[in-house]
């Protein structure tokens, strides 16, 4: 059985991580922190692209446009108030992160049963970046959403 | 009779040199008010410095009950008699006529003043409505790095367990927090490793990012007496500027602002290829060499060269005098602490420390300085973003220790995650939900990056605003309520400086007017709010300093930062003494803090700043030894472009502190940098059409400043503006009325994911010449800003600055 078709849908989807943080850099540059961290994080998901271009049958920079997906179940609470996407764009940035560390696992997995060592050298450098990137977001939502959830902002 | 000296043309004096080993000689400085003598003294106070953070030890002198000058203490360990020019002179802003002597209230638009009980009232009536309403999350405090151990303990006694806020930090984020937050990422825990005893042995002496010459001028005499004796040390220097140390220097690395760790990673790595390190004592107490190993193995010198703008050769000559140093020390600043990558590049000097093995012995020691005089106990008393005592939030037996000592149910204290560090709190601030700020001894409308925004922020009407300092300062003038507060020489108090010396202030004259103790002013704050412990005693049961120092030692008892044996009468018996008592060096056995029960913090990720948590830390560190951390270099935030081809750094000057509120009000040091400036390299200059003393204006994204240009020996590419001048001594009052002059007006809010410190010296900058000047740039020739045209005149204080400098004591007083 060929690697190929879950290469690719990981090459699009470090794509569309890396896609994802930049938008949540540019939705939130009043939160300064989130900001510049996300673009740094944006960049680790670009090199991870271009690593799996090698493998993945496509070009760099050759990529379906995906959409950020959909994360389960619908945010209602979070949606609602417009102080509360921050908290909703940091959950959504995580989910993202984390179905791409599953699938660095998956990748792995059967990089070591098909003996490609040089796809399990690959995964083992980037599913640790990769599981960063969900810390990091996780890390933004224990912060602030004690604050964020429970004083309301003034005029 | 004593020889004198302008010290402000001289600012480290007279030369005592003295060879490896051998104790650091007495002199003593002293200046006293024009017209009076040492006979005319009624009484000397002991003090120690409040304008800068090396703690050197002074006796205030009092005559008729007013403050007439100061003298060094010839016996103290940090200073042996010796006195920076900011304390000598610096003592004269305490009787400055514009001292705030009654408090003031907002009536109308206007503050008008009033008593002390309105005021308070004012504010405790705030307090309630807001945690009535909105909870203790409303509740916002800025503190300073300049008030006293025992203000800090109370105010967070009263932050986090009266009232149950974790929004409580300093503006020791500003200056100290990478420091802390290194500290804690090696060893597990803060506290200082070395002392500055160091100096006296060291064979080699390396300075990154610190202009030990300006920021801590005893020191740096310190160094020139080791410089000017037999087997002087040999020094490294890492800053984009020249100056004293750049010239004292073996080697001089200039590199591109915003690559330290770049740097650090090339230096590490040729450390490690060419085996200068201590495998037995990697393998006994340290985890993590083989992650740095791999994290540095393709930063070549070459590699480095290209990333940092700095010679492949000189890497090499950096790497050989610190791999073959036999007592290396470190030093390490605002160079590193606030610019990109701020911790992981400080990390990387501990790692050079634990790679050679030079660690807790004689010379070989590093100094993860601060910049202001008590930033040590902001970090110590849980007033900066962290517990008392180094005690780590996400450790329950932590609080629930805390809350034994302090004895109310853990659950009252917040630990949901780490304290909120103070450019967070001007956000929740900005959005609303912060919506009373108490402002305690700093001036955020000039000290805080992106200054257009702070003003915004800080007079939103939302937000009600205290501000409690000396003078009206551009803060004080946009608060709600202005409190009159006493300072050093007014009031008793201790304070730590960056090698854990313990100093004991005492109280030499009375406060002006009706001006009140920072202790008090908190004391009665939590009267007024009837703040109790689980058992209906009162939270904050000390009334005095002493009793609230005594409540400190049993806080701190059995943490590192143990003060149990550094009572008031230690302190006043021996003069300066280090924590814990009587220990010079930490971890002099290769045994650390960093124990997974005892340590203070279980690690941050060095790229992204998060909390690795507990079994993280657990799985890498079970068994208390030292932590080699490592990280990639990554590019900073905003580099320069076609629109802002410089990059644009951001310090300070010898003669002035923080926001000049007091050294402004000390003529000789006004006098010695009145006005701001912007450095700028000779090519830089060349190339623009700009000459020494023209005014330019320098632009960012965020805004303009107007400055006169100094061409110096600086990096090609890089400006630098001093960051001290703001808007209380102009028309403006608080804000620009003219032209802008303060720095943080460009500046970008961006700071260090991991320790929260903002990264002044960052940003991309334009610089154009807007008009010819008068003469050379106001700016002291003295040291990092010494020009390199030669007809302009050096900087001197005259008749008014000169010092007395006696060579002829021992230490304890008795004369040679």
């Amino acid at each position: 059985m060929s690697l190929e078709p879950l290469l690719r849908a990981l090459h699009d989807a470090e794509h569309a991580l890396a896609q994802h943080f930049e938008d949540v850099a540019a939705e939130h540059r009043a939160e300064h922190e989130v900001h510049h961290v996300a673009r740094d994080l944006a960049r680790w998901s670009l090199r991870h692209a271009e690593a799996l271009a090698v493998f993945s049958g496509r070009g760099v920079g050759e990529h379906a446009v995906r959409r950020v997906p959909a994360d389960g179940y619908p945010h209602a609470v979070l949606r609602r108030e417009r102080r509360l996407c921050l908290l909703n764009d940091l959950r959504q940035v995580h989910l993202h992160a984390t179905a791409v560390a599953v699938d660095w696992e998956m990748l792995s997995q059967a990089a070591q049963a098909l003996r490609r060592p040089e796809l399990q050298r690959l995964a083992a450098d980037c599913r640790p970046e990769t599981l960063r990137q969900t810390a990091w977001a996780q890390g933004q939502l224990t912060v602030l959403s004690p604050q964020l959830l429970t004083v309301a902002p003034g005029g | 009779m004593a020889p004198s000296r302008d010290r402000i043309a001289e600012p480290w004096g007279a030369r005592t040199p003295y060879r490896p080993g051998e104790p650091w000689p007495v002199r003593v400085d002293s200046f006293l008010a024009d017209g009076v003598q040492p006979a005319d003294v009624d009484r000397w106070v002991p003090a120690a410095s409040l304008l800068h953070s090396n703690g050197d030890a002074m006796d205030i002198a009092v005559r008729d009950g007013r403050i007439v000058g100061v003298r060094g203490r010839a016996g103290d360990r940090v200073n042996r008699g010796r006195l920076g020019p900011k304390d000598l002179y610096g003592w004269q802003a305490n009787s400055s006529r514009d001292r705030l002597t009654e408090p003031l209230v907002r009536v109308g638009g206007k503050l008008v003043p009033t008593d002390w009980d309105t005021a308070m009232s004012r504010i405790v009536e705030r307090t309630r409505e807001l945690l009535d309403v909105h909870g203790p999350g409303a509740l916002g405090f800025y503190t300073s790095g300049q008030l006293f151990l025992e203000e800090y303990y109370t105010l967070g006694v009263i932050a986090h367990a009266g009232l149950g806020t974790p929004h409580l930090d300093g503006n020791t984020r500003l200056c100290t927090a990478t420091a802390a937050a290194a500290l804690k990422e090696s060893f597990g825990c803060d506290g200082q490793p070395g002392s500055y005893t160091d100096i006296d042995h060291a064979d080699v002496i390396a300075l990154f990012g610190h202009n030990m010459a300006e920021t801590q001028t005893v020191l740096w005499s310190r160094v020139l007496d080791r410089l000017a004796g037999t087997d002087p040390p040999r020094l490294l220097c890492v800053d984009p500027r020249t100056g004293p140390v750049s010239r004292s220097a073996a080697v001089h690395l200039a590199p591109r602002p915003g690559t330290n760790l770049a740097l650090m990673n090339g230096l590490l790595h040729e450390v490690i290829a060419h085996g200068w390190i201590d495998r037995d004592y990697l393998h006994a107490h340290t985890v993590g060499f083989d992650d740095l190993r791999a994290a540095v193995a393709s930063s070549t010198p070459e590699v480095t060269e290209t990333v940092c703008g700095v010679p492949a050769e000189d890497v090499r000559r950096a790497a050989r005098l610190v791999g073959g140093a036999r007592r290396l020390l470190s030093t390490v600043l605002q160079g590193f602490y606030q610019s990109h990558q701020a911790t992981a590049a400080a990390v990387q000097v501990n790692n050079l420390h634990l790679l050679r093995g030079m660690l807790g012995r004689p010379g070989c020691g590093v100094l993860q300085m601060n910049g202001q005089p008590t930033a040590e106990n902001t970090r110590e008393c849980g007033a900066n973003g962290d517990l008392p005592g180094f005690r780590n939030w996400a450790n329950p037996t932590h609080i629930a220790d805390l809350a034994r000592i302090w004895n109310v149910p853990p659950e009252r204290i917040p630990h949901h995650g780490p304290p909120t560090h103070a450019l967070q709190m001007m956000r929740y601030a900005e959005q609303g939900s912060i919506r009373m700020l108490w402002i305690s001894g700093t001036n955020p409308a000039v000290s805080l990056p992106e200054s257009a925004r702070v003003r915004a922020v800080l007079a939103r009407p939302g937000l009600f605003t205290v501000v409690q300092d000396l003078y009206l300062t551009e803060t004080a003038h946009l608060a709600d309520v202005v409190l009159p507060a006493a300072t050093w020489g007014e009031k008793t108090g201790t304070f730590t400086n960056a090698d854990r010396t313990v100093h004991l202030c005492e109280k030499a004259v009375e406060p002006p007017g009706q001006a009140r103790p920072d202790l008090d002013i908190f004391l009665d704050y939590a009267t007024r709010l009837d703040l109790r412990d689980r058992d209906g005693g009162p939270l904050v049961a000390w009334r005095d300093p002493e009793s609230a120092y005594r409540a400190w030692q049993r806080c701190s008892e059995g943490r590192p930062c143990d003060y149990s044996g550094l009572d008031h009468a230690v302190l006043r018996e021996r003069g300066g003494v280090q924590w814990p008592l009587d220990t010079e060096r930490l971890y002099t056995d290769g045994r650390f803090f960093s124990d997974p029960d005892t340590c203070e913090s279980f690690g941050r990720d060095l790229v992204t700043g998060t909390p690795l948590g507990e079994t993280a830390y657990r799985a890498l560190n079970p068994s208390g030894r030292a932590i080699i951390r490592s990280a990639a270099y990554a590019p900073p935030h905003e580099p320069p472009d076609d629109e802002y081809p410089l990059r644009l750094i951001t310090g300070r000057t010898l003669y002035h502190f923080h926001t000049r509120t007091k050294t402004a009000r000390a003529p000789q040091l006004q006098a010695a940098a009145k006005e701001v400036w912007v450095e700028l390299s000779a090519a830089d200059a060349r190339r623009l059409g700009i000459a020494e003393g023209d005014m330019t204006e320098v632009a960012t994204a965020r805004g303009t400043v107007r400055a006169a240009a100094r061409v110096t020996g600086i990096r090609e590419g890089v400006i630098f503006l001093p960051f001290h001048y703001g808007y209380w001594d102009t028309p403006g009052g608080d804000h620009p009325g003219g032209a802008p002059r303060a720095a943080n007006e460009l500046t970008p809010t961006d700071w260090d994911p991991v320790s929260k410190q903002p990264l002044f010296k960052s940003g991309a900058a334009r610089l154009v010449r807007v008009a010819p000047g008068a003469g050379p740039a106001a700016a002291p020739t003295t040291a990092a800003s010494a020009p390199l045209a030669r007809e302009v005149p050096p900087t001197e204080g005259g008749r008014a600055a000169l010092v007395t400098e006696d060579l002829s004591l021992r230490p304890g007083g008795s004369v040679r």
